[in-house]
């Protein structure tokens, strides 16, 4: 496109020569994805401070003070402070570790489960979540976009459920069965999707979106209306896993940390996500297609056979994200399962994005969410501050990824040169 | 108006796209900017219309030096710009796109069409650019909607023009009606800059001729310098404008279509029953102004277009309406039309590129996982032997320049086991050095006894390459000459006079 | 599969050894967090605490508390999805609250099993029966057919088109009891007085109705947000005859004061829960009565009791008598007549006399 990049036949005698290795350092730098999202993280985290402080009624009167009543502008600057200070240290150590409890355990050997409870949370979190955003990343790979992931892991959920619950064989064919069959369900819920797309050319976002819906009024029925019920109950509640289905804590229940055998299922799913993202054949298929259709079927590659493998596979893992949600807590459904703001399939629509839809950057962004989230909760048990703070953060911090040139320009990376060449070759041709 | 560059440098980085380069356009002038692809003259004409700023040197309108923030700036001084690529909107009309910006406006900010319309009619009969101000832009074809660019500009009172390729997309006859428009602006004052990388264009229209190689000014000519000297000076060296070919002995048929009927995407017969057939050792040119069906023809021998009757034999095998992969598998080599488009990944890198339609076979992959040192080791000796520039194969091929990019795809068609190999417009857009190693590996291709079909306008390369000569017009076959044939004889059967055919 | 149960292996081995670590630490740091105030925690549904409904009362509850119990800290954590039960109740357990206060049904396992875990914990929850009893869970339970009845009593005399209706969010015996027992009222009001006033929106099933099970039929909007269907059912409701509608189904009711609205006067809204006139002022002269829900004042006495150390787990039962359901006049005049007819169906049933069963009372 560009007679101006990797030209080989530059003059090899520029002028600047001498500075070009350290002038290359620096823009890799600040152009690297992960320090862009570092920024992100950064000023997400300012934007939080910013809501805490015009929403804290606390901040607000000490700012009032100094009008009124005359209090030092210095006192409403450490009152402001202490609130943004409280609400980020509750955060890490509900999300983290608490400084406190870790020396608490170090120096005497005890509060284990307190101290390590917030990383467990963090972990239990970030599973399904993991598992999600890769069969949202391979789609998006490909160049589909699966607005269905969320539909996707509620019948996932159902159907592992529904082994886990009602079908009675040992954990070594019974958990595999049941993590197999949440496989064959998001597939299932992601074929429908696929086939139409395929061979009717329907647009796959409003035909998942709707597909979601289809789904969630089948929870309901499966709920309230089956077998699946609970029994002796009217309400919207399953029948609970058997324990030989259920993904068990790594450490014991009686460790009191909820992170579970689910993360080993998580770390075979990205092994797998990236094996066939980066290995395997069909995998390349996958993202030639995404990058180029028209090429990928001059090529031989036979398009309507990648989009519904890519939404079998894409649905497959997000319905394997729902049954490990159900088996590794609550090891039951209700008839809210995943729906509404617990929605990780939607959740995994950014973390995808934020996760550039490598299965590496889906692991830290996963982590990340799953941080946030379980973080905002202690900060709201501790300070009061709502929950959607966490919320707020997570989008501030994807608008700023989305917008890697607004980050530069904040943060002074003289990386801009480089962007706006990009932008004024663009289809230029030479 | 009369403009001068100065010393203009411009670096990206550590590369210097434009080195120093003095140009002087006078009033009335058809100046041409004559070099290959990656020389530097897109940078040059983004710097004077205002969309980079140089690092070094200055521009000077009329003596006074003038500082363009922006290209507002640069129309505002009388620049205008022809992109390559038009920037029009397709749905609106003529005069809509005309004024699109710089509306006139009558009382409450309504636009005043009336008035619009009627300077677009003056200014073409002015510069005799007749077209229908009413017309929707979309369904011009290509040659209109470049004068409407044209005239866009002229409404904005620009006194410099500057035409970036702008045959490119052209039919021979339209690149002809071109060529009058603008002898016609220069007769009427207006300054003209005028890229491009085709010598013949440059001696009959130029008046004053700059060459730029690798961002410096190498030389300026005449009009009436040879083409084989304008090339060199583009190139540094001398360039083959012919190609070795050893003596032709035809053997069997390899490829062969039956009455082929083919139809568009609108559902239009645009191959109306063709029949060719190509033997081993042999080149078929097809020929062709552009639009007469060769396209869908193409698509349909590739497996990418339904064929609605007749039959494809490769190798005796009927692969009619076969998907594209049993087509490719049964020994087709391709070099799409819109290669960018058909025939490449461009966020992918080189070397993954040069396996796009091999990734499963040996040692590329075993048993559904992918070979990456076999990928890469591929593509570093293709690199060597087809000589594709680059820093690294690892490197996405949208770095490349697009000469280097059907490097690529010649390169992985080629090192295919190869039956057939079928190149549509396979030098398009190419510069000089580019088109020759082109030419070179297709004819050794036929060289070893394998079958080729090119398809192509340019007559050049027809001539060049062909054994023997297919003309296609609306859908049919006009005529099959030898390459021994006068061009007004194939210029006849191009225009659809059937009959004159030598066979 | 050998390598994985390997690591499955090794990681339970390091269980093992974490796990006889921690025994006994947690409840170290409950007491440190818990000697200075006492803290009153509620973990909400996914409502939220300002839901304007049960975990909005629950919220209240703690507030009132608060009035009264000057050293009290409350704090509330709102659950995205029914996983977030468990690891919120474990939050607060952790922070070493006084009391945590559960809201629904959906959170009986996640409490019982916190309960079970953190036998010293005072656990409160709302609106549930449980399905396994634990001595420190206390569960607030509310009869709702009682106030249902009167609010069938109260809409079978107010009525003028002979016909009332009722629907409900979805099918559960927490929506459906109200249903019941407003049916129950009605047919009681034709049976008493000779009317002939049709229910429409609910057919009981067979069996008395407890919080656990509620069967029947009726008619659902499916969810508890959709005002647009809660107001094309009623107005389907009003072409079918009915001039009153009770709908039990949260903030969906609007729609149904929206359909009154414009259906214009004559037709009312029976509201739910709480005080449609104190929870919305401006639709008051729409709503005949509210059949209101105790939570408030259940919680608030349940807080108390814990900060007091009075409290005991095991079940309270919220009943006309006690004012866990019951009865308010809305914006409507009602004629002092019925009223005394109410009046005395409330005495009857507080004194046990009077069924609330619709079975009681045969449809004509």
């Amino acid at each position: 496109m560009s007679d101006l990049s990797t030209d080989p036949q530059a003059p090899a005698s520029a002028p600047s020569a001498p500075a070009a290795p350290a002038r290359r350092r620096w823009r890799l730098n600040s152009r690297s994805p992960i320090m862009i999202t570092f920024y992100a993280l950064i000023l997400g985290l300012v934007v939080g401070a910013l809501v805490i402080i015009t929403t804290t009624p606390a901040v607000l009167d000490s700012w009032r003070g100094i009008f009124h009543s005359g209090t030092g502008i210095f006192r409403a600057l450490k009152v402001t402070w202490d609130n943004v200070g409280a609400a980020y240290r509750s955060m890490f150590n509900g999300a983290v570790v608490n400084p406190a409890n870790l020396w608490h355990s170090i120096t005497t050997g005890q509060g284990w489960e307190a101290t390590l409870t917030p990383l467990s949370e963090t972990l239990t979190y970030a599973t399904p979540l993991i598992i999600t955003s890769l069969g949202v990343g391979i789609a998006f790979q490909t160049g589909l976009f699966n607005i269905g992931a969320n539909g996707q892991a509620v019948l996932g959920g159902v159907t592992g459920a529904v082994v886990g619950s009602m079908v009675h064989v040992p954990m070594i064919v019974h958990l595999p069965l049941t993590l197999a069959c949440g496989f064959a369900g998001g597939a299932l819920a992601g074929l429908v999707p696929g086939f139409l797309k395929a061979y009717t050319g329907a647009h796959e976002v409003i035909v998942t979106i709707m597909f979601n819906y289809v789904i969630y009024a089948f929870l309901l029925f499966s709920v309230l209306s089956t077998p699946f019920q609970q029994p002796g109950q009217q309400n919207d509640i399953s029948r609970t896993m058997d324990s030989s289905a259920q993904l068990h804590p790594l450490f014991g229940a009686a460790s009191g940390l909820r992170v579970n055998y689910g993360i080993v299922v998580a770390a075979l799913a990205v092994a797998f996500a990236w094996w066939f993202l980066e290995r395997s054949s069909m995998g390349f298929d996958f993202r030639v297609t995404g990058a180029n259709p028209a090429a990928a079927k001059a090529s031989g590659i036979n398009a309507k056979v990648v989009i519904i493998l890519v939404f079998v596979i894409s649905g497959g893992l997000s319905g394997l994200a729902g049954v490990v949600q159900v088996a590794s807590t609550t090891h039951y459904i209700d008839g809210g399962f995943l729906i509404g703001s617990a929605g990780i399939g939607f959740t995994a629509i950014t973390v995808a994005l934020l996760g550039r839809n490598k299965p590496g950057g889906i692991v830290w962004a996963s982590l990340l969410f799953a941080a946030l989230g379980v973080g905002g909760r202690a900060m709201q048990g501790t300070t009061g501050i709502p929950l959607d703070l966490a919320s707020v953060i997570q989008s501030a911090i994807v608008l700023f990824v989305a917008t890697p040139v607004l980050v530069k320009e904040i943060f002074r990376l003289r990386a801009a040169p480089v962007v706006k060449l990009e932008l004024a070759t663009k289809g230029w041709g030479a | 108006m009369r403009l001068e560059l100065r010393g203009i440098t411009k670096r990206f980085g550590s590369f210097t796209a434009n080195d120093r380069i003095d140009l002087t356009v006078e009033p009335g002038q058809i100046h041409s900017l004559l070099g290959e692809n990656g020389a530097g003259k897109t940078t040059l004409m983004n710097v004077l219309f205002g969309l980079l700023h140089p690092d070094e040197g200055e521009i000077l309108i009329d003596g006074e030096p003038v500082r363009f923030a922006n290209s507002g700036d640069a129309v505002r001084r009388g620049i205008g710009m022809v992109h390559q690529h038009f920037m029009l909107v397709p749905v609106f009309s003529v005069t809509e796109n005309v004024v699109l910006g710089f509306e006139p406006t009558k009382s409450l900010d309504r636009v005043d069409y009336k008035r619009a319309t009627a300077d677009i009619v003056r200014l073409s009969q002015q510069f005799n650019l007749q077209v229908d101000p009413d017309a929707t832009v979309e369904n011009l074809p290509v040659g209109l909607q470049q004068r409407v660019e044209i005239l866009k500009a002229l409404s904005r009172d620009a006194e410099l023009l500057i035409l970036d390729e702008p045959t490119a997309v052209l039919t021979p006859q339209e690149t002809d009606a071109l060529m009058a428009i603008m002898r016609s602006l220069a007769a009427a004052g207006k300054s003209i800059l005028f890229i491009t990388h085709k010598l013949k264009e440059v001696r009959a229209v130029a008046d004053v001729i700059t060459v730029i190689r690798d961002g410096r000014v190498v030389g300026s000519a005449e009009p009436t310098a040879t083409e084989s000297e304008l090339a060199s000076l583009m190139v540094g060296r001398d360039v083959e404008l012919t190609v070795e070919k050893s003596a032709f002995s035809p053997g069997e048929s390899v490829f062969e279509i039956r009455d082929l009927v083919v139809r568009d995407d609108r559902g239009l017969v645009k191959v109306n029953g063709v029949s060719l057939d190509v033997r081993a050792g042999e080149i078929m040119a097809l020929a062709g102004v552009q639009g007469n069906g060769q396209t869908e023809l193409v698509e349909a021998i590739a497996g990418m277009r339904h064929v609605e009757s007749g039959t494809i034999l490769l190798n005796g095998r009927d692969v009619t309406n076969r998907t594209p992969r049993e087509v490719l598998d049964a020994g087709l080599g391709h070099i799409p039309e819109d290669r960018q488009r058909d025939g490449l990944v461009m966020s992918m890198s080189v070397a993954d590129n040069l396996v796009l339609n091999t990734p499963r076979r040996a040692p590329f992959a075993r048993r559904g996982t992918r070979n990456l040192a076999a990928v890469h080791d591929n593509a570093v000796r293709l690199a060597h032997d087809f000589d594709i520039r680059t820093t690294s194969v690892e490197e996405p091929v949208s770095s490349l320049s697009g000469g280097n990019q059907q490097k690529v795809i010649v390169a992985r068609e080629l090192s295919r086991p190869l039956e057939f190999l079928m190149a549509s417009q396979p030098t398009r857009g190419l510069d000089v050095g580019s088109i020759e190693y082109v030419h070179r590996q297709v004819v050794n291709h036929r060289n070893q006894g394998n079958a080729a079909l090119i398809v192509s306008s340019e007559l050049d390369e027809v001539l060049a390459l062909g054994d023997r000569i297919a003309v296609m017009f609306d859908g049919r076959i006009s005529g099959i000459v030898e390459p021994t044939a006068s061009r007004e004889a194939i210029g006849l059967l191009m225009a659809g006079t059937t009959g004159a055919a030598d066979e | 599969m050998k390598s994985i149960r390997r690591l499955g292996m090794a990681l339970g081995t390091t269980s093992l050894v974490l796990g006889t670590v921690t025994v006994g630490a947690t409840s170290m740091a409950q007491t440190a967090l818990a000697a200075s105030k006492f803290h009153a925690c509620v973990v909400t549904d996914t409502g939220g605490i300002n839901d304007k409904s049960f975990n909005a009362s629950a919220w209240k509850g703690l507030e009132d508390a608060k009035k009264v119990f000057k050293n009290m800290t409350i704090k509330y954590l709102s659950s995205t999805s029914s996983t977030d039960y468990v690891p919120n109740i474990n939050n607060f357990v952790h922070q070493g609250c006084g009391i945590i206060v559960t809201v629904g049904f959906l959170m009986d396992k996640a409490t019982a099993q916190a309960a079970n875990a953190h036998p010293k914990q005072r656990i409160a929850i709302v609106d549930d029966a449980p399905t396994t009893k634990s001595k420190n869970v206390l569960s607030l339970q509310y009869e709702t057919d009682q106030g249902g009845f009167l609010g069938g009593v109260l809409a079978a005399g107010m009525t003028r088109t002979g016909t009332v209706a009722t629907y409900g969010g979805m099918n559960f015996p927490a929506v459906t009891l109200y249903m019941n027992g407003f049916v129950a009222g009605v047919r009681y009001y034709d049976k008493t007085y000779g009317a002939a006033v049709k229910a429409l929106g609910w057919t009981p099933g067979k069996g008395a109705c407890s919080l656990a099970k509620c069967a029947g039929d009726g008619s659902f909007i499916g969810n508890f947000t959709d005002q647009t269907a809660g107001k094309t059912l009623t107005t389907n409701f009003f072409s079918q005859g009915a001039d009153i509608v009770f709908p039990v189904a949260g903030s969906v009711g609007l729609g149904s004061v929206a359909a009154a609205q414009q259906a214009g006067k004559g037709h009312s809204v029976m509201w739910v829960d709480s005080n449609g006139c104190v929870s919305d002022p401006a639709d008051c002269s729409w709503f005949v009565g509210t059949v209101a829900k105790g939570v408030e004042s259940s919680v608030k006495a349940a807080v108390l009791s814990a900060a007091k150390g009075t409290f005991k787990g095991g079940v309270y039962v919220g009943t006309l008598k006690n004012n866990g359901t019951a009865l308010e006049y809305g914006g409507i005049t009602v004629p002092k007549a019925l009223k005394a007819k109410i009046a005395k169906a409330k005495a009857a049933i507080i004194a046990g006399s009077l069924s609330v069963n619709p079975n009681s009372y045969p449809a004509k």
